[in-house]
This record gives structure tokens, C-alpha cells and sequence, in this order.
């Protein structure tokens, strides 16, 4: 900005300069002397600042074009308003400047018309014809002195150039040698010593005999009669001859006619001469003023186009920003004309875009957050949501989802429902079930379906609700589902605990009064009766003795599966454990090969010692038990998990027949097993203890026999 | 290329050279007299037909002798002691159809009626008067310039760019030998 306000006092101080220039240029042309001298400096002057002028014109064509590739805003409309502007100034200036050069020119020849040149020419012939009558007179004159002079011995004529100084009308007379020197003279003035001699070319021709005779300017107007003659050397004397030189003025009131019309006709002269260089003169300082003309139109073009604009390019740039997002625009009001006027509208209407875009922003802002916090809250959902639209396509599903139907993200946000069933056969069930839901257009509703996951079934309660149409714009339905394995298996757990429970309250309590009752029995009646009775007796009696200790042992297992001791749990490490109850029963059970694949050094466990030696007891016990075989082979791995961070898995593994399917569905519920002995409580037990113990247990069957993987929580390693 | 364009520029600026130096002073003449040095010029100069057409047309024309006495020094600016400056204005007198030559400053004038004789005479008119100076090594240079300021306006700027206007001598230089 400032660096444009020096460039328009810089050329406003170039057009001054320039203006000036041509001002005196004219003042000079018109013959005032003072500017004579300065007259070509003056039209340098103007050169050089038109060629400026012109730069600056160029320089801002250039920029014009410049900026006009780049198709910056606003420069459309600047330069059509620099073509409007030079359309409108260039025809007037130019006819100016032709009718100005064309009067000039006929003005200029006007001035020479051919009878002022004759009246002048005759004038001057006039003149000649009065001063050579005055010349002749001096001629004769200055003649008859010669002679007289020549006459006189030549060292006496000095003495009578004085008295024919007197005798005659010359106010000078000067005796001049062969040689060009002055040997005597006389003059009016007696003052006057500064003599002037012809040029030497006279001399010449008056050797050879002719006179010389010519009117002189003198002083101011005066003019004067110069006459040489040569004095003959009559008397033989001397060799040499002489010179006489005689200067006869001409009386004032001729002089200064005769000066006047010869001043006149020099003038005439001049002017008719320099005729084509005056006209030249004019038309070149014409053809600047209309140069200057034309630069100050584009200048002013320029300047008017630029002020014009501005606040055009700044509403452009605004409208841009605003485009981009930005509303808090204000432009400067430079005017209070109809574009101040629309400038403030347009600052009225970017400020009440920025409230509006504020308050859009904040309703933006808190849509998201919103949004966010949903998104927050269905990741920390232990449900499953999925959104499906009436395309069946997934919009959304929760990390619970994920987690539920053991699927990544991509697999299912932006799936069709049918790939879910594609990748995993096992969610059949529950792809058909939404599927069936989407299809009846069924508003709400719950159902039970089971999925299964390498072998292992999940029990899903889904819930469906279907979105409207008008609430968004696919409709669609949101589905919620859980996973009702643990519950159900609890749920089952805490039924059988109570059962459980019961059985042993109300069972346990009679056995004793029974055995003791046929106890009794024996020992009272035993010798009182015939050999054939007392065996039977006995044997009843000891038939009902040893049921009854096959009930309590029965009711005992009950009571520990319903009411689990209180744990007493102690940081320590498994591989004692382990090895304890592998000699326990490598010792009482012979023909068993134990394997064991131990960690070492061993993680720190923090378990129950009495419960978690129950826990392998009953394991080992149900592979030994469960082995059809009389060589058992049993192998015991510990190892880290590499699915979950921080936990130990234990590996119990035989060579037996392994577990049938109907087996796998309930083999850690109560009552569930293969042998026929036993109460059925084994494993149901171990499961207990590892849910105890925060862990989780699953059974399955490797290539040769039963796996039993237990997972558990590392203390620390 | 630039061989060639820097072989142009000097090729014209000789030619040009040339060109001005149509006119030029033959000889200087020192002369010592009493403490005074009085130098006069011997001049080979040619007027054109266009000059004396201006004159016979009224136009005044003045011819600018310059003198000026300095010390030459090597490797930097002559050291000038004196300069002087004769002004002839050159005009014609109708009435008697006469060629003036006139001293500007002395007024003294010398009337011709030939314009050849003239000019043959104009060095008559160009003559310096320097105080004798007491250096030695002194040298003297003499020019002759057409006084384009004082011609008419109208004539100035023509005069500029026209090469018949061209009387302008380069300078001739002279050691002054002081006894």
C-alpha cells in the first residue's frame, strides 16, 4: 500500500515535470529567449519522462497480462474498463491532435503570404538604392582625398588627414601600409583608438585596382559606410603605396530605417526559413502532448480500474474464503457509493454466515459427540449391535459383536449379511434368523438361535427391532445379541448346585440312623436265627451297610460340588503340584505313562493347593477311569497362552477314545460320563475350581484320544 | 554474436569519429610577448551549403573557440589552469549583402563579401591571450564548437541530429616549450 501511494506520488510528480516541460517548450518555441537556451534539455526532459511515463504504462500492460493467465479476480473487469477507458480518451485526443496540426500548418504558411515578401523585398531594394547613393558619396569622397594624399609627400600626408577629416563627412580616416599596418589616422572621436581594418581579402582587390564600399552595422542600429582606396605613389617619393581607409557614418534617422527594414526582412526571412522546422517543432511537441494525453487516459484507466475493483477483487477473494469455509469475512468500506453499499451488505451477510455456520458448527459438534458417545456406549456393551439396512448390508457393529461372532471389523462393517455366513458356516443359524426377521418386515422380537465356533457352541439371544423408513434413510434393523452360553451354563450350574445341595441335605441325614439301624439289626438278631436266616440276614445287613456307604460317599461328592470350602489361595507354582499327583497315582496305579511338558522356570500361580490338587486328582482320575485299555497314557503340558495376554494353559491329554459329541455338549455338567461307575461329578467339580480360580476350561478331541485345555490367570512370572 | 555486435558499435563509433573530425585545427601558433602568450590558430575548416543557407536566411549562427592551458596528468584528469572561451557570431547583412563576423565580447567585426573568404579568414578572429604561466609541462588544446544554444529554437533540435551542422573540431593539443 505504501509502496504504491511513492508510485502515484512518483508519477504524479513525472506528469508535472512533463507538463512543465512542454509549457516552457512552447514558451521557447514562441521565441522567449530566457528558455532558448534551456530548450534542448527541456525536450530531453520530456523524452525521458514520456519514455518513464510509457514504461510505467507497459510495466502495468504487462501486469495486466500477467495477471489476466493467472485469471486472478477482478481482472476481467479491470482490463475491460482499461479498453473502455482508452476507447473513450484515444478518439477525441486524436482528432484534436490532427485538426490541431492540420490548423497549425495552414496557420504557419498564412504568415507568408507573398505580398508582405514583395512590400518586404522592395522595402529593402529601396533602401539599397538610398545607402548606395550614400556609399557612392562616401566613395567619391574618400577617392578625392586619395588623390589629394598622394600628391603629399608620403611622411607628410598624416599631417593632412586631419584637415580632410574636417573637409569631408567620414568621422574616420586611416592611412594604411603595403602592408596592412596603420601609418596614420584621424578621427572625430579622439578617443576612439580601436580602429577596425577590412578583412585582408579587400586589400587583395584593391591591389588589382577596384574600390571597396559597403554599408556596416555598428553599433545598436547604427550603421556606417566603410570605403578603401588605394593611394597611388604619384610623386616616386618611395616604392610603396598606401591605403586609405575612410568610415562615414549615416545620419540616424536613415540609419534606423534602413535598420529597421533590414531587421524586418531578416525576420521575414528567418521565419520563411525555418518554416518546415517550425512546423516540425510544433507537431513533434503537439504529438507529446498527445502522447501525454494518452499515457495520463491510461494512467488514469489504470488507477480509476484499479480503485473500482479493488473492493470487486476483495468481495471476490471474500466469496472465495466463504466458498472455503471461512465466514468471518469483513472488507474495509472505502466509498459510500452502491459498491460501499454492497460491501456492507456482503459484511452483514458473512457475519450472519459465520453465526449461522457457528451454530451449524455447534450442532455439528454435538451430533458427533453424540455419535461418539454412542459409539462409546456400544463398545462397552457386553451385547452385540449390528445395524442393517434394508439391504442387508452391516452399517454397524459393535466391538461386542465382533467379539461375540469372532469376526474383525472388515469382515463385517459395509458386508452384506450373506458374507458373515460365507466366512463362517457356523453363523448360518444367526445370518438365517435376521435374514428371515428382515424379510417378514417384523417389528420386534427376540429369539434364541446357537452358533458354533471351532467345535465349541454359543447359545445367542437375539433381539430385533426394525427402524423405520422416515427415521432414516435405507430403514433397516438394529439387532442385539448375546451371549447366553455362560449364563445358561451358570444358571444350569446353579441349579445343580442346588439340587445338589438338597439331595445331600435330605439323603445324607437318614444313612446314618439306616446303617445304624441295620447294624443293629445284625447284632440282635444275627445269632438268634436259623443258619438259612441268619445268612440272609447278614447279608442284607451288609448289602444295606455297604449301599449306604456308597450313598454317603455319593452325597459327600454332592455336598462338595454345592457348597465349595472357602478358597485359601497362595502365590506359588504349579509343576509341584502336578508331580505330586502324578506320583500319587504312579505309584497306586500301575501301567500308567505320564508325560509331562512343564515350564521352567514356572509362572507363579495364585490358586487354592488343597482344591487345585482336587482339580488334577479328578482329572487324572477321569482320563485313568475313562481309558478303555489297561496302558494309560497320559500327557500334562503347561504352556503360555499365546491368545491371552498373561495366562497359563494346561493341557491334559490321554490316548482313549476321546469324547462323543453328545458327550462334548454337557460333559462339565453334572451327572455327564462315560463310565459306569462313578458319580458324574468330575469334571462338573474341575470346572468349578477354574471358574473359582477366574479361569476357563473347554474339552475337545485331539487325533488320538481326549484334550482338556484349562486356562488360567498368571500371578506373576 | 556478441564479437560481432561489439565490432558493429566500435565499427560506427569510428566511423562517426571520422565523420566529426571533417573540420579541424592544422596549427597552433605560441607566441610570447612581455608576460602574455598569445595563441592563434591555423584552421582547415569547410562550411556546408545548409549553414550557409541558414545565414543567408537571417539565421545568426555563433561559433564557439575554446582554449584551454592545463597540466596533463597520467592516469587521472588533466589539471586545468586557465580556460578561455571566443564567442563569433557569423551573420548577413542584406542591405549591403555582407558576411559579419563579430566578437561576441570584444564587438570587433570583420566584414566579407564572400563566404568562402570567410571562413578563410575566421581564424583571425580565434586567437587567445593567456597570462604566461610559470609552470613548465604545460600543455594548450584548442577546439572549435558550433554554439547550438544560441541558434534559433526552432533550428536546435534538427541541427542536433543533422550531420551538415556538424562543424564541431576536435581538440589539438600543443606542449607549450616556455624559453
Amino acid at each position: 500500500m505504501k509502496i504504491l501511494r511513492y508510485k502515484n506520488i512518483l508519477i504524479f510528480m513525472l506528469i508535472v515535470v512533463l507538463l512543465s516541460s512542454l509549457y516552457l517548450l512552447g514558451q521557447a518555441v514562441q521565441g522567449a529567449e530566457q528558455f532558448n537556451r534551456i530548450y534542448l534539455w527541456l525536450f530531453g526532459a520530456s523524452i525521458i519522462a514520456v519514455i518513464i511515463l510509457g514504461s510505467v504504462i507497459v510495466q502495468r500492460f504487462v501486469w495486466l497480462y500477467v495477471k489476466n493467465k493467472k485469471n486472478e479476480p477482478g481482472i476481467k473487469l479491470t482490463s475491460r474498463m482499461v479498453k473502455t477507458f482508452v476507447f473513450l480518451s484515444l478518439p477525441p485526443v486524436l482528432v484534436v491532435y490532427l485538426f490541431s496540426t492540420q490548423f497549425l500548418n495552414n496557420y504557419i504558411d498564412s504568415w507568408f503570404d507573398s505580398k508582405t515578401g514583395q512590400a518586404l523585398n522592395d522595402s529593402l531594394e529601396l533602401g539599397q538604392l538610398f545607402l548606395d547613393v550614400q556609399t557612392t558619396q562616401a566613395l567619391t569622397q574618400t577617392k578625392t582625398i586619395a588623390q589629394k594624399l598622394s600628391e603629399i609627400d608620403p611622411p607628410r600626408q598624416n599631417i593632412y588627414l586631419e584637415r580632410f577629416l574636417d573637409e569631408s563627412n567620414a568621422s574616420s580616416l586611416v592611412l594604411i601600409s603595403a602592408s596592412e599596418k596603420v601609418v596614420g589616422q584621424a578621427n572625430i572621436d579622439l578617443l576612439d583608438f580601436n580602429t577596425s581594418l577590412p578583412p585582408q581579402s579587400v586589400y587583395q582587390r584593391i591591389r588589382t585596382g577596384a574600390t571597396y564600399a559597403r554599408i556596416e552595422p555598428k553599433q545598436g542600429s547604427q550603421l556606417q559606410i566603410r570605403t578603401l582606396v588605394k593611394i597611388e605613389n604619384v610623386l616616386n617619393v618611395s616604392t610603396s603605396y598606401r591605403f586609405l581607409q575612410g568610415l562615414f557614418p549615416i545620419k540616424d534617422e536613415y540609419s534606423d530605417l534602413a535598420y529597421n527594414i533590414e531587421t524586418a526582412y531578416v525576420g521575414y526571412n528567418q521565419q520563411k526559413y525555418q518554416r518546415k522546422e517550425l512546423k516540425k517543432t510544433f507537431n513533434i511537441i503537439l504529438f507529446l502532448v498527445l502522447m501525454i494525453s494518452m499515457l495520463l487516459a491510461l494512467v488514469r484507466a489504470f488507477s480509476s480500474a484499479r480503485n473500482l475493483v479493488a473492493p470487486v477483487k476483495l468481495l471476490s477473494q471474500a466469496t472465495q474464503r466463504i466458498a472455503g469455509g471461512d465466514y468471518n469475512q469483513n472488507i474495509p468500506v472505502s466509498s459510500s457509493d452502491e459498491i460501499g453499499f454492497l460491501v456492507k451488505s456482503f459484511n452483514t451477510m458473512s457475519s450472519q454466515l459465520a453465526a449461522s455456520s457457528a451454530i451449524a458448527h455447534r450442532a455439528q459438534t454435538e451430533a458427533i459427540s453424540q455419535k461418539w458417545y454412542l459409539e462409546n456406549v456400544l463398545s462397552h456393551l457386553s451385547s452385540g449391535v449390528l445395524s442393517i439396512n434394508n439391504e442387508q448390508r452391516i452399517l454397524m457393529a459393535n466391538s461386542a459383536a465382533r467379539k461375540i461372532l469372532n469376526l474383525t471389523a472388515k469382515d463385517i462393517i459395509n458386508q452384506n449379511i450373506n458374507q458373515l455366513n460365507l466366512n463362517k458356516e457356523g453363523l448360518t443359524p444367526f445370518v438365517e434368523l435376521i435374514l428371515t426377521k428382515l424379510n417378514d418386515h417384523s417389528e420386534e422380537w427376540q429369539q434364541e438361535t446357537l452358533i458354533t465356533e471351532n467345535e465349541l457352541r454359543k447359545i445367542l439371544v437375539v433381539r430385533g427391532s426394525r427402524i423405520p423408513d422416515h427415521e432414516q434413510d435405507d430403514g433397516g434393523m438394529v439387532v442385539v445379541f448375546d451371549d447366553q452360553t455362560i449364563i445358561n451354563q451358570a444358571q444350569r450350574d446353579a441349579a445343580w448346585s442346588e439340587v445338589a445341595r438338597r439331595l445331600a441335605h435330605e439323603v445324607k441325614n437318614p444313612l446314618t440312623p439306616i446303617q445304624l439301624s441295620a447294624e443293629r439289626l445284625r447284632l440282635r438278631f444275627l445269632d438268634k436265627m436259623s443258619e438259612q436266616d441268619k445268612d440272609i440276614l447278614d447279608r442284607a445287613t451288609q448289602t444295606i451297610v455297604s449301599q449306604v456307604d456308597n450313598l454317603k460317599t455319593l452325597v459327600n461328592a454332592f455336598s462338595d460340588y454345592a457348597k465349595a470350602p472357602e478358597l485359601k489361595r497362595e502365590a506359588r507354582g504349579l509343576n509341584k503340584l502336578i508331580k505330586e499327583a502324578v506320583d500319587l497315582y504312579f505309584i497306586s496305579h500301575a501301567g500308567i505313562n505320564f508325560k509331562l511338558e512343564l515350564l521352567d522356570p514356572e509362572p507363579i500361580m495364585y490358586i487354592d493347593k488343597v482344591r487345585f490338587s482336587q482339580l488334577l486328582n479328578n482329572l487324572i482320575k477321569n482320563s485313568v477311569e475313562g481309558s478303555d485299555n489297561k496302558e494309560v497314557s497320559i500327557t500334562i503340558t503347561t504352556l503360555i497362552s499365546l491368545s491371552v495376554e498373561n495366562n497359563l494353559v494346561i493341557k491334559f491329554s490321554d490316548q482313549g477314545h476321546g469324547f462323543t459329541d453328545k458327550i462334548l455338549e454337557h460333559l462339565f455338567e453334572p451327572y455327564e460320563t462315560t463310565k459306569s461307575t462313578g458319580s458324574g461329578l468330575g469334571l462338573a467339580i474341575v470346572k468349578k475350581i477354574v471358574e473359582e480360580h477366574g479361569g476357563n476350561i473347554k474339552a475337545y478331541n485331539h487325533t488320538n484320544g481326549a484334550m482338556i485345555e484349562i486356562n488360567l490367570p498368571i500371578y506373576h512370572k | 554474436m556478441r564479437i560481432k555486435f561489439t565490432t558493429y558499435i566500435l565499427s560506427m563509433l569510428l566511423i562517426s569519429g571520422i565523420s566529426c573530425a571533417k573540420n579541424h585545427i592544422m596549427l597552433l601558433n605560441i607566441d610570447q610577448k612581455d608576460k602574455l602568450l598569445l595563441v592563434s590558430t591555423l584552421l582547415s575548416f569547410n562550411s556546408s551549403e545548409q549553414i550557409k543557407e541558414a545565414i543567408d536566411n537571417g539565421t545568426r549562427i555563433t561559433v564557439i573557440a575554446k582554449a584551454q592551458l592545463y597540466e596533463p596528468r597520467s592516469w587521472w584528469f588533466d589539471r586545468t589552469l586557465d580556460n578561455k572561451k571566443v564567442f563569433l557570431e557569423i551573420s548577413y547583412f542584406t542591405l549591403s549583402k555582407l558576411y559579419v563576423v563579430k566578437n561576441k565580447i570584444t564587438g570587433e567585426q570583420l566584414g566579407f563579401n564572400d563566404y568562402e573568404q570567410l571562413w578563410k579568414e575566421f581564424e583571425k578572429l580565434a586567437t587567445f591571450t593567456f597570462d604566461l604561466p610559470s609552470d613548465s609541462n604545460l600543455w594548450i588544446k584548442v577546439r572549435l564548437v558550433l554554439d547550438k544554444g544560441a541558434l534559433p529554437t526552432v533550428m536546435q533540435l534538427p541541427v542536433l541530429i543533422d550531420s551538415n551542422w556538424d562543424i564541431d573540431t576536435p581538440w589539438h593539443e600543443k606542449e607549450l616549450n616556455l624559453k
